[in-house]
């Protein structure tokens, strides 16, 4: 009953703490929603540029040729293999005939009469009958490459190293520049949580000093002061949401409209793929960023 | 706290207290106060007063020695342990220390309240001890509409709440004129006779002489004299007391 009533107590000073210190509250919660904001915006674009790769890095493949004079069910036996690997998200068989076909319209789009008269039903790729491996992620690539090439009956395989290199370098780069500007903004908001508390304490310096007298508990006199840094974190965080899921859509909607001719590339994640991450990720950042430099506020500054 | 028969229910034991200054605030002192009894501290600006009452309240630890309450040894008490500790002890300062944004009623129920008392309770505990310091009209009036006396009664009230057994007023008087130094005098007085222990920290001769209470006379933190009961005139030769 006693915690109970404590802790309804330190809920409804965390309220009024935020009303009587409004300045500060004001200046709090508006960087703390600036840098979320920013993080926010920064989250759409490395998330849809992340999906844009993802998408562009499923439609690379590896082809794997076989050895001559392979049976058709060897040839299903490895297939079945390949299938059953974790980072395999497609495998596609290309007879023969298949592969000679898409040669010629390939580099013979213009000229298939000349290449007719010259081979006439000769195939030149006989043995080039192969399979087409497609990779849930790129940076997989060369692993599997390596175990494709130790499969028994596999000749040969070619893969594409550039594009794989070139967009698992452009993944990692994302993640280190997401990593370090959520690095510094937790730190630039911290160090205005601890602001504010710390002048909240200087504020309510009397107030602090007859509660220690009478008894207070530790957690009766620092629990107020933590929930008022969390429900800063906490309104931080809504705020931001709130423009940016008013703004995501109509900003997509632009892009979409001004780059029509890129629609194959632009491909965007859904209002509701991008909030079911950011809503989570920016309320336990503020109510993070919130709580610590509140509760680390108090630990320094507040001694019974 | 002890309720036991010739358990003191304060003791001091041979308590030191140097600053980290250098200064000696107090130096071996050794004494004790019965349950229910009423003490006058007195002595000049230095003597060691105010660190009596920080040492009574744990705000300070001794350099040396032992502090018994109710028969507890004190001394090195857990940190965690401080506010239960402090529940025992009302205090009275001598600027009041009121909350201005909060009414005489909110001043005092917010000692309920840090001890986790409920509504009710608080209410009825509340009226109660404004009913005992005279303030039970004002309960919705703020400190700056009341007068100094009517001031102190509140931190009284704030202090007598929560029901301590030892009640420390350090310089209640100090910024009272005659009229309310006597009536916050009388007071205290009434809060012993209902059982509690009263010691009050004071420059205030006449007090001391008209309430005709036992009177430590502290100087350069030692007690030089320790008067039971009897006219109080001030000393200047030094004799330490030691009654424990």
């Amino acid at each position: 009953m006693k915690k109970i009533s404590v802790f309804l107590y330190s809920i409804r000073q965390g309220f009024k703490n935020l009303r009587k210190n409004r300045m500060f509250t004001v200046a709090s919660v508006g960087t703390i929603a600036a840098c979320l904001f920013l993080f926010g915006l920064f989250y759409f674009v490395a998330g849809n540029f992340q999906h844009m790769i993802r998408n562009i890095g499923t439609s690379v493949s590896i082809t794997a040729f076989f050895e001559e004079g392979i049976s058709e069910e060897q040839i299903e036996i490895i297939g079945k293999t390949i299938r059953e690997r974790p980072e395999v998200s497609d495998v596609r068989y290309i007879s023969a005939e298949e592969a000679w076909e898409r040669f010629q319209e390939e580099r013979y789009a213009d000229s298939r009469k000349q290449i007719t008269d010259t081979f006439g039903e000769d195939n030149p790729l006989a043995e080039s009958a192969s399979y087409e491996i497609y990779l849930k992620d790129i940076s997989q690539q060369e692993s599997l490459v390596a175990y494709t090439e130790s499969v028994e009956g596999i000749r040969q395989v070619n893969r594409s190293d550039e594009i794989a290199e070139n967009l698992a370098n452009i993944n990692k780069l994302v993640g280190y520049v997401s990593g370090s500007i959520i690095l510094i903004l937790f730190v630039v908001a911290m160090f205005l949580i601890r602001t504010s508390i710390a002048t909240g304490i200087t504020v309510r310096k009397t107030e602090i000093g007859i509660m220690r007298l009478i008894g207070a508990s530790d957690y009766f006199i620092r629990a107020p002061f933590v929930v008022e840094g969390v429900l800063l974190g906490m309104i931080g965080a809504v705020i931001p949401l709130a423009i940016l899921y008013f703004i995501y859509e109509r900003v997509i909607e632009y892009i979409a409209e001004r780059f029509e001719s890129l629609t194959g590339i632009l491909t965007f994640l859904s209002t509701g793929q991008i909030f079911s991450m950011l809503i989570p990720l920016c309320l336990s950042l503020g109510i993070g960023i919130g709580f610590f430099g509140s509760f680390l506020t108090v630990r320094r500054h507040l001694h019974v | 706290m002890s309720g036991q028969k010739n358990v003191p229910i304060i003791a001091l034991d041979h308590i030191s207290k140097k600053y980290s200054t250098g200064v000696e605030a107090l130096e071996e002192v050794t004494l004790r106060i019965e349950k229910g009894e009423f003490v006058f501290v007195v002595g000049q600006s230095g003597s060691g007063k105010s660190t009596l009452i920080k040492l009574l309240l744990k705000e300070l630890q001794p350099t040396q020695g032992r502090l018994y309450i109710g028969g507890r040894q004190v001394t090195r008490l857990p940190r965690k342990q401080v506010p239960r500790y402090r529940r025992n002890i009302g205090v009275v300062f001598q600027d009041f220390l009121l909350l201005k944004d909060r009414t005489v009623y909110e001043n005092v129920a917010f000692a309920q309240q840090v001890i986790g008392k409920s509504k009710k309770e608080t209410v009825k505990n509340v009226t109660d001890i404004l009913v005992t310091v005279g303030l039970a009209e004002k309960l919705d009036v703020y400190p700056e509409q009341l007068s100094g006396g009517e001031q102190q009664r509140v931190a009284i009230a704030r202090a007598l709440v929560n029901r301590p057994t030892i009640l420390l007023a350090d310089e209640p008087t100090g910024n009272l004129d005659p009229a309310n130094a006597w009536e916050i005098m009388s007071l205290l007085d009434k809060v012993n006779k209902k059982g509690t222990t009263v010691i009050v920290v004071t420059h205030n001769e006449e007090a001391v002489n008209i309430m005709q209470k036992r009177v430590i006379t502290l100087q350069n933190g030692t007690v030089i004299s320790d008067e039971s009961k009897s006219g109080y005139t001030p000393m200047t030769g030094k004799a330490r007391g030691s009654v424990l």
